[in-house]
């Protein structure tokens, strides 16, 4: 591409110029705030600016200062195909390419053609490569040559290096403690870790939920057998005090029955012990008294009158003799003891008249006791006959007192006019007996009314009948008649009823129990909670593991397109700046390596001096040197990212930190470059115009170019 | 004149999905929301209120949403209204809270509409007729003829679309209108609607509060006025706290500064609010969504920004990576990829893309 010429109008500070352009080295000569970064500008914009997309502010920045009228950018230039013109008009937004007969109006389609033509299709990347700024040179560090080497091969404001290793370290941070525990782990672990704990919390409480909707149920079911059992028991406890009450009344009813037949009977024994009082009484009048104590003395005078007898008989029956003893025949015994005394005399043998002797003692002993007791009897019968005749005289004295006392008796029971004692006794007895029955039925009558009289108990006995009575209406009712039970119902009834109050007090332990597991249950609520943090974490963690998968791709496809690029400007470099760098330097610096193994385009420099490779840094080069290697590596890749076509170089006056040679060797490879391309150096050195093909001469501030 | 409150899928006890910690809020909203429904019935004299379905959010509920929920109908008993329940499909269950003993002794005086319709007289003045969701039945099935009285109805089922709701056992509009009620209470859909015009009028009065995102229409119960047979009006009102706002950006226009007016206009600390980012974008043009929501979070209920761009890939698009550059190669290798990868890749090929093209234009790590 080949610039031919550039029309301004209302640009900066140029209201209307026109500049021509030669096709080998093109000199733009002027002093400070002459213009000259307005052109290289112009040509910039001519070049990439849209006028349909360019705000108004970015427009009114191309404006003259206090003009007013809108900037028209206008270039014409060649290309191998033929000449074309470019206007672009930034106050009507309208952009037009004529050539070959054909004019494009439609701002992308001339924007591409003019990419096509430069080799750059964008700004970016011309700025970065082509077009070299002063300031570059000047403000670059040495340090950063490798950067801004890399920066210009990635097309980027930053080196492809340094934005792999910022992803590295992203997705390093991302990735932290997913392989080896870390202390500090990255957040896609500590997501993934609090969605575990969630699950798991949520799982345990969903576990806890059904399980706690299962103890309602049954809670539920206990609480309606609850209320059967206890409407059951109701009916029940209602039908068994029914029949208790039943019950009650009919042994109320036995009792009051009982009650007023006995007060009937009491009133009824009244009556008679009444009756017998006033009998006793009537009889009492027919019956003297002093009974007692005359038949006492009619019994005292016959007692004593049968006892005197009765002596007297003794003393009678005394006085007969006993009969006289029988013999004692004593001589018997005399005899035959003379008998043995003899014999013993007789018989010779000793043996036999020892006995003989002996039976004749024994004999002759019994003899003399028969005697001795013969002669006492005779003492004794005499005696006896004396006091016999005594006794006879005493009985008669015993039975005339007796008979006295027989008509002292006798005299008694006439004075009572009765004819014996017996009849006597049998009056007394009566009046005594009758006594008896009054004072008994007196008493009786006393024990019976208790105090009271009868007219009480008669009350008594009306009102325990009207109770009775109310009792027996009560037993007869419907409601008896149809509730009432047999006692072994009753007895069924009431063995039913405890059943029921035991299963009722079960129900109500089991019921507690389980209330209590309920209150203890997880609140439906918390589930909620959890599941809500877990969705938005697992978004969240979802959104964690596609940028842990997309930093791996941009990773990989930015490597593979590092790789892509790097080699071929390595080449670049190595075989162009080398040659540049040469020339630049009079052949003291002739090659420049880019180590294979840096991850950036590292030059490094060939020294013969030092006999080997040398960043190129200060203090091992100069500060001209490094400029000059950074320079020809720079034109060197712009070659390699305009692949093939030869933009046009804008250069800044990048030549300030050269010295005089080196300025001279430096213009001197500019024109040598100027044979296969466009080259524009802008530069206040008017000294630079002799080499130039063409020179555009900008005027001092205040003066403007002559259109 | 009746005044009637309908009210459905109050769904007390919801988990939400999309909310994130604030759900827990958000279902204590539901009780007050349900609570000033209750409310509004009593202050506006409503002598009869319909409950329409998914009271609760599940069968079982926990006990003290229950008895919660039981002391603001006997609350309406109270003051003298008449209260119409049928279960939902969401609170409906052979063995769940409706059929439960201890809960519905809770309900003295309350009409709690089981499996088979019923109808129920309200002093002669009004008929009630009813009948609780059961899966897989028609809810209108089996209803008896309308009496003379004014006759309103309250069932919960969704009601058949062409093309949209074909479930058989879907409401058929030609049902509503042969059952000749004067209204008919429905519940299921979560948005105030018509379903029938007058004179078999019937709606569905849609969730009292917010419960879902990309669910707008929420936060009306309806103020039903029967003048007589066949003269009734419908009259729905706001009874929501939160609102829910979803917007969607094209992506030209989405570029931070955008974004952040937008938030700020919008900020309300009830809104919850769901702005979604479409459209194709260059492929160095990172939204940064993530970091606006950690921002504007706490001046939102809840805030959901969603990008769903893509990466433009086209000629033009790559024709400002040069292709001899690292940068150059990078997007059109990525390019090629997204071209031939399967369509779970693509999320993480697009964000890769993004990722490259940012740390190489010296961005660091973005998003």
């Amino acid at each position: 591409m080949r610039l031919v010429e550039l029309r301004l109008r209302n640009f900066r500070q140029h209201r209307q110029a026109s500049f021509q352009f030669a096709p080998g080295f093109n000199a733009v000569v002027g002093p400070n705030e002459a213009g000259k970064s307005a052109l290289r500008d112009a040509l910039r914009v001519a070049l990439f600016g849209n006028p349909a997309t360019t705000s108004d502010r970015l427009a009114e920045g191309l404006r003259p200062w206090g003009g007013d009228g809108a900037p028209v950018v206008e270039l014409v230039f060649d290309v191998p195909q033929g000449r074309f013109e470019l206007v672009k008009d930034f106050g009507a937004g309208r952009v037009w390419l004529r050539g070959q007969g054909r004019t494009w109006d439609r701002p992308r389609e001339v924007q591409q053609a003019l990419g096509r033509a430069l080799g750059f299709q964008s700004e970016k990347a011309f700025l970065a490569t082509a077009h070299v700024r002063q300031a570059e040179l000047d403000r670059i560090d040495e340090r950063d040559v490798a950067v801004h080497l890399g920066r210009i091969v990635a097309g980027a404001d930053e080196d492809a290096s340094r934005a792999l290793q910022a992803l590295h370290r992203a997705l390093q941070e991302l990735e932290r403690g997913l392989v080896r525990p870390a202390s500090n782990p990255g957040r896609l672990v500590r997501v993934q870790q609090r969605v575990q704990e969630l699950q798991d919390r949520a799982e345990e409480l969903r576990r806890a939920l059904v399980a706690a909707r299962d103890v309602a149920r049954e809670a539920a079911d206990l609480r309606r057998e609850l209320e059967e059992v206890e409407a059951d028991l109701a009916d029940r406890t209602e039908l068994l005090e029914l029949n208790r009450r039943i019950q009650q009344v009919r042994d109320q009813a036995d009792r009051l029955r009982r009650e007023v037949g006995v007060r009937q009977e009491l009133l009824q024994q009244v009556d008679r012990l009444q009756d017998q009082v006033r009998r006793a009484r009537a009889e009492l009048e027919g019956l003297p008294e002093g009974d007692e104590e005359r038949l006492a003395r009619v019994r005292e005078s016959e007692g004593r009158a049968h006892e005197l007898e009765a002596r007297a008989q003794e003393l009678e029956t005394l006085q007969v003799l006993p009969p006289a003893p029988p013999p004692p025949r004593w001589w018997l015994w005399a005899a035959a003891a003379v008998s043995a005394a003899a014999a013993a005399l007789l018989v010779d043998a000793t043996f036999l008249r020892v006995a003989l002797a002996v039976m004749a003692a024994a004999l002759a002993l019994l003899a003399w006791n028969r005697w001795h007791r013969f002669v006492q009897e005779g003492k004794a019968r005499s005696e006896a006959e004396a006091r016999a005749a005594e006794r006879a005289r005493l009985a008669d004295q015993l039975r005339t007192q007796a008979q006295e006392l027989h008509r002292q008796a006798q005299e008694e029971l006439r004075a009572a006019g009765l004819p014996s004692a017996e009849a006597l006794h049998a009056r007394a007895a009566r009046r005594r007996e009758v006594e008896g029955e009054l004072r008994s039925a007196q008493q009786r009558l006393q024990d019976l009314l208790g105090g009271k009289d009868a007219s009480a108990i008669e009350e008594e006995m009306r009102t325990a009948a009207a109770d009775l009575h109310a009792h027996l209406q009560f037993l007869e009712s419907d409601l008896v008649r149809t509730k009432a039970l047999l006692p072994l119902e009753v007895q069924r009834l009431e063995s039913e009823v405890e059943r029921l109050l035991r299963r009722r007090e079960e129900l109500r332990g089991d019921l507690h129990r389980l209330e209590g597991q309920l209150e203890a249950a997880p609140d439906a609520g918390e589930l909620a909670r959890v599941e809500e943090e877990l969705e938005s974490l697992q978004e969240e963690l979802e959104r964690l593991r596609r940028r842990q998968k997309a930093l791996r791709a941009a990773i990989q496809v930015l490597e593979e397109a590092k790789a892509a690029v790097e080699v071929p400007a390595r080449q670049a470099v190595e075989e162009r700046a080398g040659r540049f760098l040469d020339r630049l330097s009079g052949g003291r610096y002739t090659r420049v390596r880019v180590p294979p193994d840096a991850d950036t385009l590292r030059v490094e420099v060939w020294s013969e001096d030092a006999g080997r490779w040398l960043p190129p840094e200060e203090p091992h080069l100069s500060r001209g040197t490094v400029d000059l290697v950074f320079l020809a590596a720079r034109v060197a890749l712009v070659d390699v990212l305009a692949a093939g076509v030869r933009p046009p170089l804008l250069l800044d006056d990048p030549f300030v930190t050269f010295d005089p040679q080196r300025r001279r060797r430096a213009l001197d490879w500019l024109r040598e470059l100027s044979q296969e391309r466009q080259v524009f150096l802008f530069t206040w050195d008017e000294a630079v115009a002799g080499l130039a093909d063409a020179v555009v001469h900008l005027p001092p501030p205040g003066r403007t170019v002559p259109p | 004149m009746i005044r009637i409150l309908h009210v459905a899928d109050v769904h007390l006890g919801a988990r939400f999905s999309g909310l994130g910690s604030r759900g827990a809020d958000q279902r204590e909203q539901l009780r007050r929301t349900f609570a000033r429904c209750v409310d509004l019935a009593v202050e506006r004299k409503c002598q009869v209120v319909l409950v329409a379905g998914d009271l609760f959010d599940n069968p079982n509920p926990p006990r003290d949403l229950a008895w919660f929920a039981s002391d603001q109908l006997r609350r309406l008993v109270q003051a003298g209204l008449r209260v119409f329940v049928v279960a939902g499909n969401h609170d409906s269950a052979p063995d769940g809270v409706w059929t439960r003993p201890d809960f519905r002794s809770r309900l003295e005086g309350v009409v709690v509409f089981g499996d088979r319709p019923e109808a129920v007289r309200v002093e002669d003045a009004l008929c009630v007729v009813g009948r609780s969701a059961t899966p897989g039945r028609n809810p209108l099935e089996g209803w008896p003829p309308r009496e003379a009285c004014p006759t309103v109805g309250v069932a919960h089922g969704p009601v058949y679309r062409p093309d949209k709701v074909e479930d058989p056992a879907a409401v058929r509009p030609d049902q509503i209108r042969s059952l000749k009620l004067d209204y008919l209470a429905l519940g299921d859909w979560h948005s105030a609607q018509q379903v029938e015009p007058p004179p078999y009028l019937s709606w569905y009065a849609g969730a009292p509060e917010f419960l879902s995102l990309g669910q707008p229409g929420f936060g009306h119960v309806l103020l039903v006025t029967v003048e007589a047979p066949g003269r009734v009006s419908v009259v729905p009102v706001r009874v929501a706290r939160r609102r829910y706002h979803r917007e969607v950006l094209s992506v030209e226009g989405a570029d931070e500064q955008t974004l952040r007016g937008r938030l700020e206009g919008l900020a309300d600390p009830d809104l919850v609010l769901e702005l979604v980012v479409q459209g194709l974008r260059e492929p160095d043009h990172v939204l940064p969504l993530q970091n606006l929501v950690q921002e504007y979070a706490d001046r939102f209920f809840r805030l959901v920004l969603r990008d769903q761009t893509h990466p433009k890939l086209d000629e033009e698009a790559l024709r400002r990576f040069e292709p001899t550059t690292v940068l150059g190669q990078f997007v059109r290798r990525m390019q090629d990829r997204l071209r031939t990868c399967p369509p779970e890749d693509r999320p993480h090929l697009e964000e890769a893309l993004q990722l490259g093209v940012a740390a190489l234009q010296g961005r660091g790590v973005v998003g």
